[in-house]
């Protein structure tokens, strides 16, 4: 996998937010950094302030300390549209008020190259088409979203972020509903991405998953960033058992493959010491 | 069909079912076989009418249907003939020495027989001189229970279709008469005042001032306007407007000042008449009860679409009435009449 | 179809529905007395009743009817509530506050202006009342508590109601009763002007706005990642709409069911995007409005029935099918 660290996507500084009326900080000091062409992922149990985070990335919230940099700019410098030209992102969840069609959805992602008024042209279509056949979702085209399985929505969104022809993906548990070949579809359309020199960060909490795929892995815990680095060196099993409260061991992938090796995490039964 | 009418006219039945015969039909099968038997009814009329009975919303639309076509053809049906009062309602109560009237022609009415020592109380519209010392029991519709059965009268008149939620049946649990009327044109004026007559046991002076009345009006009947008679449309001003039918005390007015209603195919109450018809009418004068001048009125008529174009405001010729002398059918018609003849004579031209 | 090609069909429907309003009412007059009364030639009572009675009278309907079905679609977007519909934030609730008094205080007269103003002003409460219950809560405009405030402002204006009417005498009971239950009897090309200058600065606001409403009804948070402004989208929808609206209700009382069922219509057979919803709902409702008056002064020459019961009887019926054809579709 490669990961070139040239140019610097993201960088943060002692990021710091709480929520209205909460008893905790939900990020706190958080120092990181993302760059071009990576896949990072972020990884951490509940509540550890993943969701924050990437909304603190992207400029739907703004902290209460520290700042964040996107491109070499301060992101309060940014306007919503602007970064939605450069940024796709996926949110958890979404509830469509009323019926779409695959084409629609996906046409929405051309909205911050648009605006309000422009009529789409030829370029736009281009977009439109290219990315609901990377994501193989082309043959679903006309069908109500309302009508497709997880996997095939969570494809059809990812269609619309790739839409808006981003310099980098930011996507929240982009598989965690999805069944095993579902999942490694996503994963797979991610790499294909980050191949092409597109940014990848996402949270997920399939440790494993973001072990053979992700450059590197960026561990919360309790707001608070545990480990960060390339997965060898965050999947330790005293830091995961610490900061999942679980025993686990890791292990090797056994292969055949490329990822023969990479570090796998297991659960353990409870009773057992580490 | 509906029962024995009880003293005072009905008491059972409500506002609604007074107004409408079929809906009184449908009350009376109602109360004979029950909503589970009207329910099973009703369905085999369906049946009958629709097939059998399918799912879906053709059935749920048709049932909607009938639904809405019963209601607006209910809903229209204009309120019956009134009966004519029984007698046997003035009958005991001969003599009444306290009596509350609720119907301000009524009170009228008593005040001009001399009988205004016999009134205990009084609604609020009853703002004439000789009765405003009495004490008000609220208004004519909605009185106060409480303050009329304070006053202790051993008379009551009322409205007849009037719902006077438990009045009537408190005031003969308390053994007070309740008279029943209802005054829509001059001869309900002349019978009005000849019940009166009964009940206060002055039929002799009724009988003479019912003489007066009917000389006036047969006076100014007499007099005239000049020829050929005007139609003269009575006008209550809205969107669309109302005018008086010709079987209420306005139109039959009309007629006595010597102008043809308007709509003369028009009889009972105020019903609405469309602006277009208005136009298509052009009557020669128009009459409208108001408190405004009728410089006031004329001037704002000219302005409003649709009754600009109408010759009687482009010519001016728009009587304008005092309200409350148009809202009271009571032993003033003469005067009132009167008043209408010379103001439509001021509009249209005396009689040679 | 292209959606060109519709709206321009739709825009011919509505000169069909006006011209239909024109031919029929109380009097009798045939397509050559309509042609004669616009022209200006022959009967004077024909040219009297078209240009002075039918026309604007007609014109105002459609007018109407597209303010309502614009309001109506955008009210459904900005609240992502299929059910929603003009009157639910409360805004007819305070025109009709403002009527009842003012026809209860007598101005309802011979002058025509109080009544319009009073409404309008009850309007305009009632607007800025639920932004001040809704914003009390949180800084931001939540849909939930946008709604609820607009219930508890409906609510309270509702009780003002019943208790301005309880004070009231027969005659201007039953006037204000009728206000309430909608009608184009007072059409003058007055109203027909103020509400044209309303409906077509709203429009221009609201079409530029159709775009975001997309993806606002699609999830806000959707939205907002795609650039879209939220907060500022869902104040200026909120406030045109609801402006437009209280014209809408001041020029003819409050008729019901055309803000929430021709947008529907429009969805059902068309499809949602709504750079083609919007005008398409304003066109169908500007068609349907005339049709429906023209049947209200018809059914019961010379009285007319109120224009909210007709658009009430419609509405129903429709209901039933859209419940059906929804249920039957798979749920999301």
């Amino acid at each position: 996998m490669k990961s070139r660290r040239d140019e610097v996507v993201w960088r943060t500084t002692g990021l710091g937010y709480r929520y209205p009326s909460a008893d905790r900080e939900a990020i706190d000091e958080a120092t990181l950094g993302v760059g071009a062409g990576e896949i990072v992922a972020l990884v951490g149990p509940n509540g550890s302030g993943k969701s924050t985070l990437i909304r603190l990335l992207v400029g739907a919230r703004e902290p209460n300390r520290g700042q964040t940099e996107l491109l070499g700019r301060p992101l309060s410098a940014w306007g919503a549209l602007e970064i939605a030209r450069r940024v796709g992102i996926m949110a958890q969840h979404e509830e469509p008020t009323f019926p779409v069609t695959v084409r629609e959805l996906v046409a929405m992602g051309r909205y911050p190259h648009l605006g309000a008024w422009r009529r789409p042209g030829a370029a736009d279509r281009r977009a439109i088409e290219r990315s609901m056949q990377r994501c193989r979702v082309e043959t679903l085209a006309d069908r109500s979203f309302a009508t497709l399985s997880g996997g095939e929505r969570q494809r059809a969104r990812l269609a619309r972020a790739l839409a808006q022809e981003p310099l980098a993906l930011v996507l929240d548990e982009p598989t965690a509903a999805l069944d095993i070949a579902s999942e490694m579809a996503i994963w797979e359309l991610l790499t294909a991405q980050a191949a092409k020199g597109r940014t990848v960060l996402l949270s997920t909490h399939n440790l494993n998953l973001a072990a053979r795929y992700a450059d590197r892995l960026i561990l919360l815990h309790r707001g608070r960033v545990a480990a960060e680095g390339p997965p060898e060196a965050v999947l330790q099993e005293r830091t995961l058992s610490d900061v999942y409260g679980w025993p686990v061991k890791v292990v090797a992938h056994p292969g055949p493959g490329p990822d023969q090796g990479a570090p796998q995490v297991v659960t353990l039964h409870p009773e057992s010491a580490s | 069909m509906n029962g024995p009418p009880d003293r005072g006219g009905r008491s059972q039945e409500t506002y609604l079912e007074a107004f409408s015969p079929s809906v009184s039909f449908a009350g009376g099968v109602r109360r004979e076989v029950g909503w589970p038997g009207l329910h099973r009814l009703s369905a085999s009329v369906g049946r009958l009418f629709f097939g059998s009975c399918q799912g879906g919303a053709l059935t749920t639309s048709r049932l909607l249907l009938i639904v809405a076509a019963s209601t607006l053809l209910l809903a229209s049906c204009n309120r019956p003939e009134r009966p004519a009062a029984e007698p046997s309602d003035a009958a005991p109560l001969v003599r009444a020495q306290r009596v509350v009237s609720l119907v301000p022609s009524m009170t009228d009415a008593i005040v001009a027989l001399d009988a205004t020592d016999r009134l205990v109380g009084r609604t609020r519209y009853d703002t004439a001189p000789e009765v405003a010392d009495l004490p008000s029991v609220g208004g004519g519709l909605d009185p106060s229970l409480e303050a009329l059965i304070a006053l202790e009268p051993d008379l009551v008149i009322g409205w007849e279709s009037a719902e006077y939620r438990g009045l009537r049946s408190r005031l003969e649990a308390g053994d007070i008469g309740f008279h029943a009327t209802s005054i829509e044109d001059t001869t309900d004026v002349f019978r009005s005042l000849d019940e009166l007559g009964m009940l206060l046991d002055l039929s002799d002076r009724a009988a003479r001032l019912a003489a007066a009345v009917r000389e006036s009006l047969a006076v100014i009947s007499a007099a005239g306007l000049r020829h050929p008679k005007p139609t003269v449309f009575y006008a209550l001003l809205g969107d669309p407007p109302r005018t008086a039918g010709r079987r209420t005390f306005v139109g039959q007015l009309i007629e006595v000042a010597g102008g043809i209603p308007a709509f003369a195919e028009l009889y009972d109450g105020w019903p609405e008449v469309s602006l277009e018809a208005v136009l298509a009418a052009q009557p020669d004068v128009i009459v409208v009860p108001a408190d405004d001048s009728a410089t006031e009125v004329a001037d704002a008529l000219t302005k409003k679409a649709g009754w600009r174009d109408l010759r009687a405001v482009r010519e001016g010729r728009i009587v304008v009435i005092p309200t409350h002398l148009l809202n009271r059918p009571g032993p003033h018609l003469g005067s009132v009449a009167r008043t209408l003849h010379e103001a439509l004579v001021d509009a249209w031209g005396a009689a040679p | 179809m292209s959606r060109g090609a519709v709206l321009a069909g739709l825009a011919l429907a509505v000169a069909v529905a006006i011209a239909i309003s024109l031919r029929f009412g109380a009097v009798g007059l045939g397509w050559s007395g309509v042609w004669d009364g616009l022209s200006g030639n022959g009967d004077p009572i024909a040219i009297a009743i078209t240009r002075d009675l039918r026309l604007p009278r007609a014109v105002l309907a459609a007018l109407v009817g597209g303010a309502l079905g614009l309001a109506g679609a955008t009210f459904q977007a900005l609240l992502r509530n299929p059910l929603a519909d003009p009157y639910v934030l409360g805004v007819s609730g305070g025109a009709a506050v403002g009527a009842v008094l003012a026809i209860g205080a007598g101005w309802a007269g011979v002058a025509g202006w109080s009544v319009p103003v009073s409404a309008f002003a009850g309007a305009a409460l009632a607007i800025a009342l639920v932004l001040r219950i809704a914003t009390n809560v949180e800084r931001r405009l939540d849909v939930r508590v946008l709604l609820l405030s607009g219930v508890v402002a409906g609510t309270f204006f509702n009780a003002c109601i019943l208790l301005a009417l309880s004070f009231q005498e027969t005659e201007s009971f039953r006037a204000a009763v009728f206000w309430m239950m909608g009608g184009l009897g007072g059409a003058s090309w007055q109203s027909v002007w103020m509400l044209a200058l309303a409906l077509g600065g709203a429009s221009i606001v609201l079409f530029g706005l159709a775009r975001s409403f997309d993806l606002i009804a699609h999830g806000e948070e959707t939205a907002g990642f795609l650039g879209v402004p939220v907060q500022r989208v869902r104040l200026l929808a909120y406030l045109t709409a609801s402006l437009l609206t209280a014209g809408a209700v001041v020029a003819a009382g409050g008729i019901g069911f055309v803000g929430l069922f021709v947008p529907h219509t429009v969805r059902l057979v068309w499809g949602g995007g709504h750079r083609f919803l919007l005008p398409a709902t304003l066109l169908v409702g500007a068609a349907f409005l005339p049709l429906a008056d023209t049947l209200a002064r018809v059914i019961t020459a010379p009285a007319e029935l109120p224009l909210g019961v007709i658009t009430a009887f419609v509405g129903v019926p429709f209901f039933v099918l859209v419940l059906r054809r929804q249920t039957r579709r798979a749920p999301a």
